[in-house]
């Protein structure tokens, strides 16, 4: 088994400014001997070249969307294709990238060019395959799921919303409403002796009615949102503050109605916090699952 | 800033079937990481962590994570070849929450 030595490197990459790196290290010497022929060897194994995958889009043309790949050098972003999709990607060290800023700025970044003209099927950040042939053998083996997913998702943008609050200022509000809780206050503060009990109580009563309220805060907003866009799906919150962690898939040409309901929404809730993030491609909308099934215990 | 969270979640989940129970203790350790440099995002963003502070967490929680990842896949790179093996993909449409 040899899958590394299928992709031999091509020509093109030679050309590349990207060339100098390469032959600068371990091929210095052959390229001196024979500046003007080109370099005959593989790469060396060291630095085998794995293909960091973007995500699969529609086309039946080889496309190029230029040195914008991941990586402290950034690759030509091409496509991999079979019959009329393709899968975006770029040469890579075969390594695992840390989930840095940077790095996943960088992928973003190709998504969000590849975007522009065409509906996306998101990989997740770090997915890399050894070969094109391996590509290849992805896009073939789910041809028809592919397709599939590329027309549901066809003109529809994914949306991020983030609803946090400030907790303090939410039992304070709550407590001009919650007769209970106040009078439960008032008893802990004039109370002499022990207030083990009390504040028990208080504290019990104060989480059930912050759980009720950021849930009806969020059916309120995914309610009013759903009216604009085509699904919806929540994610867990991050931290203690956020009440809502939601992704909306919206139809392009609904985009300022659904910006227009996240604008109102800001503004009819003043105390709580909105971060609202897109168009994405729609990462929270597709599901990939990849199950290999080893041949033999070869490994 | 806040685009780390998406890029997780979407995507690509391999099933390797002989080593799936154990990947998938790995992943809940993985994912709590990654949780935890979200949450740390956050802060950031909502002013409440230093961007310094922020940098060093970030390094340790990636070392971490290389960690796992490391023992995970011991000498292979991660990378994924389907050399000579089956292969299965399943590509859904994911609609709204049940």
């Amino acid at each position: 088994m040899s899958p590394v030595k299928d992709d031999v490197p091509k020509k093109k990459a030679a050309k590349k400014p990207a060339a100098r790196k390469a032959a600068a290290k371990p091929a210095a010497t052959a390229a001196r001997k024979a500046p003007a022929a080109p370099v005959p060897f593989p790469e060396p194994p060291a630095r085998s070249r794995g293909k960091y995958v973007y995500c699969i889009i529609q086309t039946t043309d080889p496309l190029r969307f230029g040195p914008i790949g991941i990586g402290s050098e950034p690759a030509e972003v091409h496509t991999v294709s079979y019959r009329d999709i393709a899968a975006v990607v770029s040469d890579t060290p075969l390594e695992v990238y840390d989930p840095t800023r940077e790095n996943v700025l960088a992928h973003e970044r190709v998504n969000e060019a590849v975007m522009r003209d065409f509906t996306v099927i998101p990989m997740s950040f770090s997915t890399v395959f050894k070969t094109s042939e391996d590509i290849v053998e992805l896009l073939r083996s789910a041809y028809d799921a592919f397709s599939d997913v590329l027309v549901k998702m066809r003109d529809k943008l994914e949306f991020g919303l983030k609803v946090l609050w400030e907790p303090e200022t939410v039992i304070r509000e709550i407590e001009k409403e919650d007769e209970n809780l106040r009078l439960l206050r008032q008893e802990i503060s004039h109370q002499k002796g022990s207030t083990y009990f009390a504040r028990m109580q208080y504290g019990r009563l104060v989480d059930s009615l912050l759980q009720e309220r950021s849930e009806q805060l969020v059916n309120e907003i995914v309610d009013t949102l759903s009216s604009v866009s085509v699904a919806s799906r929540t994610n867990k919150p991050i931290g203690d503050k956020m009440v809502l962690n939601a992704a909306f898939l919206v139809a392009r040409d609904r985009e300022a109605d659904f910006d227009a309901k996240v604008k109102e929404i800001d503004t009819r809730y003043e105390n709580l916090i909105f971060k609202y993030t897109g168009p994405w491609p729609p990462y929270n909308f597709v599901n990939i699952r990849l199950k290999l099934e080893r041949a033999s215990d070869s490994e | 800033m806040i685009i780390l969270d998406s890029l997780l979640i979407g995507g690509i989940k391999f099933v390797l079937d002989k080593v799936a129970a154990a990947v998938e203790d790995e992943m809940n350790d993985e994912t709590s990481l990654r949780e935890e440099l979200l949450a740390a995002q956050m802060r950031v963003e909502l002013g409440e962590m230093s961007e310094e502070d922020f940098v060093e967490l970030e390094r340790d929680i990636l070392a971490r994570l290389r960690e796992i990842r490391d023992a995970q896949r011991g000498e292979e790179s991660g990378a994924v070849s389907f050399g000579g093996a089956g292969v299965e993909v399943d590509v859904t449409y994911r609609g709204d929450d049940e």
